[in-house]
């Protein structure tokens, strides 16, 4: 069983083709050609199937950054 | 004959612009600012034209319009090498732009907002632009081929007078721009608004982005617009089950929105007492070719409707014989005075006058039921729309071959499919991916990749995509 980080981490590599060490401060909506509109659907509904949730539309929208994704997701209890 | 703009100063103090982040803007103001440019302009002549949804660029725009100066309408930070290159190709001697670095040979004449207009004083057009020519849009959003369409002021004047009146667009509509005003959607959408003196909701963000949901919830809009991608991305957000009652007027374009989409988002419209309009169109035909009107969404989702208004369809066979037969598939033809005057490749194409006589051969294979309405059926031309944009598959081939890959580009709308021969070259698929994501401006998960031993071809080496797959 992996761990939340693990799994939110891995949603992000698979969704914009990227290395473990492009994820941190700095990675935000449109900092990475992968990552436009087209880019972040295909993320949520990573992190939907990887978590069992639905997102409700003001989080997709506020889910701005990496890190901001892991405070949105608190709300839906999954912790890091 | 009265162009576009001409009546934009009876609209006096009535709001032109609503800005999430900036004051708003009147009619007059933006006359104001539009005329403050058209002062350093000389007309006839060519201007590159960085469209952004800011009123700095549509005053510009409006300008160009009003003074019969003619746009090269080009996407919002476009880089600088393309924007230079079309301004070579089309020996402009304005480029109205957001950049810092002055291009190269041009100086600086003005200031205005985060915009700089530059001139080129040693090129001059004047003798060589045709007195109809209007404006010059591209035909596939970024691949920066040097073919543009050719638009007349009658054309912007006949289409959008079409437009107004199947969509009953008046001064009280309040759009937002959730699309670039250099696609000819969102292009249509702002004469549309301007010419009837509607106030118009500014903003550059995608339907993903706080920025726009601000700006929606402040001004509360009566129309919205958008590509199918669009709408599966408002479907996902659950758009309709959200307090939207400011919205009575949808509009879709830009290719096929899926029969269960348009039901599904039909369906809801309905029950809010919200017009859905599907719509088909090319940039060659200005913007707007057909409609189906809402009454006709629930019984024919799958139909792009009827003619606008003084445009007319019929159908063709191979050999240019008119399809008479209800239902049978021909070649979609269209006529109308919305039908460009033709296509260029350089500033020596801008001195003839219109080559196609009002009339369309749309490139797409059709069927007309009993009632006149249209159904796309397919498409006789090598291309798909990935996001509303049109991508020609031969470019992709003569790309990727310039990359020493020989390939066969196909699929279907949003979905395209690259078979790659394999020839011993070592090259990762994810780099190819990425290699034609960045050529075409897409996103990669909309490209797939299959390497194949051998394409199938037929005795004089022509690619047999119906064997592909």
């Amino acid at each position: 069983m992996s761990s939340n980080l693990e799994k939110y981490n891995q949603v992000f590599v698979d969704s914009f083709s990227i290395g473990e060490s492009d994820l941190n401060d700095d990675l935000v909506y449109e900092s990475i050609p992968e990552w436009d509109s087209v880019g972040h659907m295909g993320m949520i509904a990573g992190l939907e199937d990887a978590f069992e949730i639905t997102m409700e539309m003001d989080d997709i929208i506020d889910f701005e950054s990496y890190n901001k994704g892991k405070e949105l997701l608190s709300k839906y209890n999954i912790s890091f | 004959m009265s162009s576009l703009f001409d009546h934009l100063e009876s609209f006096n103090d009535h709001i032109a612009f609503h800005q999430f982040q900036n004051e708003d803007v009147s009619y007059s103001e933006l006359l104001k600012i539009s005329n403050k440019i058209s002062a350093c302009l000389l007309s006839r002549e060519t201007i590159a034209l960085e469209c952004s949804n800011s009123k700095e660029a549509i005053a510009c725009y409006v300008a160009c319009i009003r003074s019969k100066i003619v746009p090269i309408l080009l996407e919002d930070n476009v880089e600088q090498a393309k924007l230079c290159s079309y301004a070579k190709l089309y020996s402009t001697r304005y480029i109205f732009c957001q950049k810092e670095s002055t291009p190269s040979g041009y100086k600086k004449i003005l200031e205005i907002g985060q915009f700089s207009l530059y001139e080129k004083s040693s090129l001059s057009l004047q003798n060589d632009i045709h007195d109809d020519l209007a404006l010059l849009i591209t035909t596939s959003g970024s691949t920066g081929s040097p073919k543009l369409v050719k638009l007349s002021y009658e054309n912007l004047l006949s289409n959008t007078q079409s437009i107004i009146k199947y969509l009953a667009i008046d001064s009280n509509d309040l759009p937002i721009t959730s699309l670039p005003m250099n696609y000819t959607f969102g292009l249509s959408i702002l004469n549309t608004h301007l010419y009837a003196g509607s106030s118009i909701v500014l903003t550059n963000a995608s339907v993903l982005e706080k920025s726009f949901w601000n700006a929606f919830e402040r001004f509360k809009p009566t129309s919205l617009s958008g590509v199918p991608y669009t709408f599966q991305m408002l479907e996902r957000l659950n758009f309709f089950s959200q307090e939207i009652s400011c919205i009575t007027k949808i509009t879709q374009a830009g290719g096929k929105l899926s029969e269960d989409l348009a039901l599904s988002i039909g369906q809801k419209c309905l029950e809010k007492n919200i017009d859905f309009y599907i719509m088909y169109g090319q940039s060659e035909a200005t913007a707007r070719m057909s409609y189906l009107p809402p009454n006709f969404l629930l019984s024919k989702p799958d139909s792009v409707g009827i003619a606008i208004p003084d445009g007319m369809f019929w159908l063709e066979d191979d050999d240019g014989n008119k399809v008479i037969d209800v239902n049978a598939t021909g070649n979609l033809v269209y006529s109308g005075s919305n039908v460009s005057m033709g296509y260029a490749k350089s500033w020596r194409d801008l001195s003839s006058g219109d080559q196609n006589m009002k009339i369309l051969y749309t490139g797409d294979l059709a069927r007309i039921d009993d009632e006149g309405f249209i159904y796309i059926a397919g498409r006789q031309k090598r291309f798909i729309k990935i996001f509303g944009n049109r991508v020609n598959l031969d470019d992709i081939e003569n790309f990727l071959s310039k990359n020493q890959l020989i390939s066969a580009a196909a699929g279907s709308d949003d979905h395209l499919q690259i078979h790659i021969e394999d020839n011993g070259i070592d090259f990762e698929i994810a780099d190819i991916k990425k290699l034609v994501s960045r050529f075409l401006k897409v996103h990669p998960s909309s490209i797939k990749l299959n390497i194949v031993s051998k394409l199938p071809r037929n005795k004089s080496g022509k690619i047999q995509y119906k064997e592909l797959n």
